[in-house]
């Protein structure tokens, strides 16, 4: 297990990003032309609820104490108020955070059920027709835009043949497997794509190396072989791999929700940007960036589990 | 051809390995025979390319990429080559151990050496948890590891290219092997950590009544460290014997080019003997003699007939059709030196 | 006058030889194919399309695919594939444009930093953490939230982000190529700074950014077309793969060759790139590293 001062010590790294991640985003509303206050408020604000909301954003302080006003919302869950929905933006974003992390993570799960079975199979007979056929097949999936795949499997697979439902959201774990199959199958299919190029490689490169064979002439069964020895040193840098497409996953994810109409996070921004709701889409470009950190640091801390080399920082 | 003093544990009879179509086969191991008596250590000597590795390899079942191995190689009353795969299993490991040239790349570098060992343990002895541990303790201060209760739970890289190569031999004594296969265990090392690895291995072998065939391509090491020698090239063995009479005494052209390359007792910037030309392509060996190419004394007919492997006395075994020839070439220059 | 007549043919040479050795390879071919097909598309649609894309044929409303419409009709009568062709314009200009001006600005960055390095490269790395936190897509929505919809804004929102991960990529292969001799030999020489990195250190460190570009150039038609299709890049009636296929998105129980043939192009055409990319990294791959 990695130490705690290394948990710690990446921890802290992140800070020096994020802090510059929130002066984008402080940024990005301030930069548009106009009053500021007004972009923020209600299409019928009156004009003392112009003047609270100027009060809160500490807008006729000077510049760094408005930031270090909105640092100290931030971090207190003050993400201020949806125009579009009049609500608390911190309330809609908790409401809807959830569908999409189960979209996120079911897609996921999907990808690594269909690359890797493939991959293993790939690299077991490198170069075959088997191979070339999976590289193939999976090279035109990376050229597949995800809103194109999904509604493709709209199509087909609901549309045409009614094998799923088009859309909507089920209300138990086992309803939403099956109502959210198709959004997650297509952002699988892009991140498969992903997954099976690497950790093909991966494996051609781990099935050949010396402590394989090392462990063939102990005398080890081909099952301890495979899940000890092979399958850990490839997910290694796979699992890295996974992490940083996070970025992917979540436009995806993104994508998704608008073609199968979805209520999360995603399809909230792109509203949200339509109806110029600005303490929305400030609101959720700040959960995207946690979402990425925390993933970050996630894959970090999975990665230094698996290879003990990573451990001195 | 039986060695006399000791039982004989394994005996590879026409051993022949080739890989590619089989119109058209590269054959890495060519009707080599041979036998390992019981604590003995057979040096397996010859240049990269000539099959050494890849014999050893036959020997287990673990030859890579797929090859197809024919032949009859008896251990413990069984045929190694006619076994299946699971039946090899339980030989590998147990009672036939092997070890490889690089400990870095030879040891998964993400599990710790205690768990490395255990592998082994767990796969062939009924050990529960603690007596494993012991065990694992004990190999370790067997090859020579300080500190070993320490240690278990080190990871290779924490351990210097030595100590490695000394984790690989406990690990592959695991079991109680009663023959270990040495790939060049020590060419990836410093020259002084060789010889403390070579010493092991020696002592090793005769504290256990192990028997090794230890592969490299340095006579050095040979004359240091083996009871017999046999010679390969091109997949075939050329001269097999004791090392005492193989080095003082080599018959065949190649033994005698091998030895007359290492320095011995030559002046300063006196120019080094190296035997002319290079290796022969595994796929275009003439039907004769593979060594007919470069043989300084080969005759018409070495490239198209086969030389067999001779008894000439004294456990001695040449594959050569010139022997006075080569003698007459090799020797009267020694004299002259 | 000699010498360099000798490097003109030298070069000429290497070309000719480097041309050979591409075309043996059938994934180069058919990329290569591909775009070639693409690029005439896209300057010549009207020798291609068998209809002009805006007439409507109120006749002939939501037809499947057939012989005189090999891709259908929409729901205004007007032939989906020669919409399709005229997209090629659009579609390729996203391709070039979203990428091009990443790769310069990037290139120039990335070649300063990496070549100064200090505080400016500390400078550098933090601003890289920061944007790659983001995902991609959702970094240009913002952009283009505060911006507006639309294809030129688009570029802007692209070029924003994508010209970090040229920087990156063209810093790491002057760090890479400053460690050379000939770059010391030209400091020797007293060559100005910018003369030793524009002259000598990026064109030999331009093939894996030149690589890099083709698969970015991909990616441009994948990104371009999704932000069609939610309607923040190119905006209707203007023909565009995404834009059509979100104009047939309230037909797809009824006229589904409205969204999913516009797709086939986008397939292609990324397909197209990614196969001459990767064709390219494997020609351009130094030997021995």
């Amino acid at each position: 297990m990695p130490s705690l001062s290394y948990l710690v010590a990446r921890l802290l790294q992140i800070i020096p990003t994020f802090l510059l991640v929130m002066v984008f985003i402080f940024l990005l509303v301030r930069l548009l032309p106009g009053d500021p206050a007004i972009a923020m408020a209600e299409a019928k604000a009156t004009d003392a609820q112009l003047e609270q909301i100027r009060q809160n954003l500490g807008l006729d302080q000077p510049l760094p104490v408005q930031f270090l006003v909105f640092v100290k919302n931030t971090l207190t869950g003050d993400l201020g108020r949806s125009i579009m929905l009049k609500a608390p933006v911190s309330e809609i974003i908790l409401a809807r955070l959830p569908t999409t992390i189960f979209l996120a993570l079911y897609s996921v799960a999907l990808a690594i059920i269909l690359a890797g079975p493939l991959a293993f199979l790939a690299a077991s007979r490198v170069n075959s027709p088997v191979d070339v056929a999976i590289r193939s097949i999976f090279q035109v999936g990376l050229s597949m835009p995800v809103f194109y795949i999904g509604l493709l499997l709209l199509t087909v697979l609901a549309a045409q043949l009614r094998w799923f439902p088009v859309g909507g959201y089920g209300k138990t774990f086992l309803a939403n497997l099956y109502h959210l199959i198709l959004p997650a199958l297509s952002v699988a299919l892009y991140t498969s794509a992903i997954i099976l190029r690497n950790l093909r490689a991966s494996l051609i490169e781990v099935l050949d190396a010396d402590y394989v064979q090392f462990a063939r002439a102990k005398g080890l069964s081909p099952r301890i072989i495979m899940t000890r020895h092979v399958l850990r040193n490839a997910l290694v840098s796979t699992v890295t791999l996974l992490g940083l497409s996070i970025g992917n996953l979540m436009s995806g994810t993104l994508v998704t929700e608008t073609v199968f109409a979805i209520p999360g996070v995603g399809r909230l921004m792109l509203e949200a940007i339509f109806a110029r709701d600005y303490p929305l889409i400030q609101g959720l470009t700040l959960t995207f960036a946690v979402l990425v950190s925390v993933v970050f640091l996630l894959t970090d801390v999975v990665q230094s589990w698996l290879d003990p080399r990573l451990r001195q920082s | 051809m039986a060695t006399r003093r000791k039982s004989i544990v394994l005996d590879v009879k026409h051993l022949r390995t080739e890989f590619g179509t089989r119109e058209r086969p590269l054959v890495a191991v060519d009707d080599v025979s041979f036998q390992v008596g019981q604590g003995e250590i057979l040096g397996l000597v010859g240049e990269s390319g000539s099959g050494k590795s890849i014999t050893l390899r036959s020997i287990l079942g673990i030859v890579r990429p797929r090859g197809r191995v024919a032949g009859e190689i008896r251990w413990n009353g069984q045929d190694l080559v006619s076994l299946s795969e699971k039946q090899l299993r339980r030989i590998r490991g147990r009672e036939i151990a092997m070890i490889f040239q690089e400990p870095m790349s030879s040891l998964n570098p993400l599990l710790p050496v205690g768990l490395q060992i255990s592998e082994n343990l767990v796969a062939h002895t009924d050990l529960d948890a603690k007596a494993r541990k012991a065990r694992a303790i004990e190999l370790l201060e067997l090859v020579g590891i300080p500190a070993a209760r320490n240690r278990l739970d080190d990871f290779p890289h924490e351990f210097s290219g030595g100590m490695r190569q000394r984790v690989m031999i406990a690990i592959a004594l695991a079991s109680n092997p009663k023959l270990l296969l040495a790939d060049e265990p020590t060419t990836a090392l410093d020259v002084t950590i060789q010889d403390q690895i070579l010493r092991l291995i020696q002592q090793l072998s005769r504290d256990l009544g192990m028997a090794v065939i230890l592969v490299t391509h340095d006579m050095g090491v040979v004359a240091e460290t083996c009871d017999r020698v046999a010679v390969m090239y091109g997949g075939r063995l050329c001269e097999i014997g004791q090392t005492a009479d193989v080095i003082a005494d080599a018959r065949h052209p190649y033994s005698l080019g091998l030895l007359r390359s290492i320095p011995r007792d030559v002046a300063p910037r006196t120019p080094l003997y190296s035997i002319p030309g290079a290796p022969p392509a595994l796929n275009a060996l003439p039907p004769g003699c593979a060594f007919s190419a470069r043989c300084p004394v080969a005759g018409a007919e070495c490239p198209e007939v086969r030389p067999g492997l001779q008894s000439i006395g004294g456990l001695r075994q040449v594959a050569c059709h010139h022997l006075g020839d080569a003698q007459a070439h090799f020797r009267p220059r020694e004299a002259a030196q | 006058m000699s010498a360099i007549s000798q490097s003109h043919s030298q070069t000429a040479g290497r070309l000719a030889a480097f041309l050979a050795r591409a075309f043996a390879r059938p994934s180069f071919v058919v990329g290569i194919a591909i775009l070639g097909l693409s690029l005439a598309l896209a300057l010549f649609p009207q020798v291609f399309a068998p209809y002009d894309p805006l007439a409507f044929d109120l006749q002939a409303m939501q037809q499947g695919p057939s012989l005189a419409h090999p891709f259908g009709t929409d729901n205004f009568g007007r032939d989906v594939l020669s919409r399709v062709i005229w997209a090629y314009r659009v579609d390729m200009q996203m391709a070039f444009f979203a990428t091009i001006f990443a790769l310069l600005i990037g290139l120039t960055v990335g070649a300063f930093v990496g070549y100064y390095g200090g505080i400016a490269d500390v400078i550098f790395g933090r601003c890289v953490d920061a944007i790659i936190t983001f995902p991609f897509l959702v970094l240009v929505i913002a952009i283009v939230a505060v911006l507006g919809p639309g294809l030129v804004n688009m570029y802007v929102a692209i070029t924003a982000v994508n010209w970090v991960y040229y920087a990156r990529l063209t810093r790491a292969e002057i760090m890479a190529q400053k460690a050379n001799d000939y770059a010391a030999a030209g400091r020797v020489l007293g060559y100005s700074d910018r003369r030793i990195i524009f002259r000598h250190l990026l064109p030999n460190a331009i093939s894996p950014i030149i690589v890099y570009w083709m698969t970015d150039m991909a990616l441009a038609i994948l990104l371009g077309s999704s932000l069609g299709y939610l309607g923040l890049g190119a905006q209707p009636p203007a023909a565009e793969w995404g834009v059509l296929i979100a104009e047939g998105r309230n037909f797809l129980m009824t006229a589904w060759w409205m969204s999913l043939m516009p797709g086939i192009a986008i397939v292609l055409t990324g397909l197209g790139f990614s196969l001459v990319g990767d064709a390219l990294a494997d020609l351009l791959r130094p030997k021995g590293r």
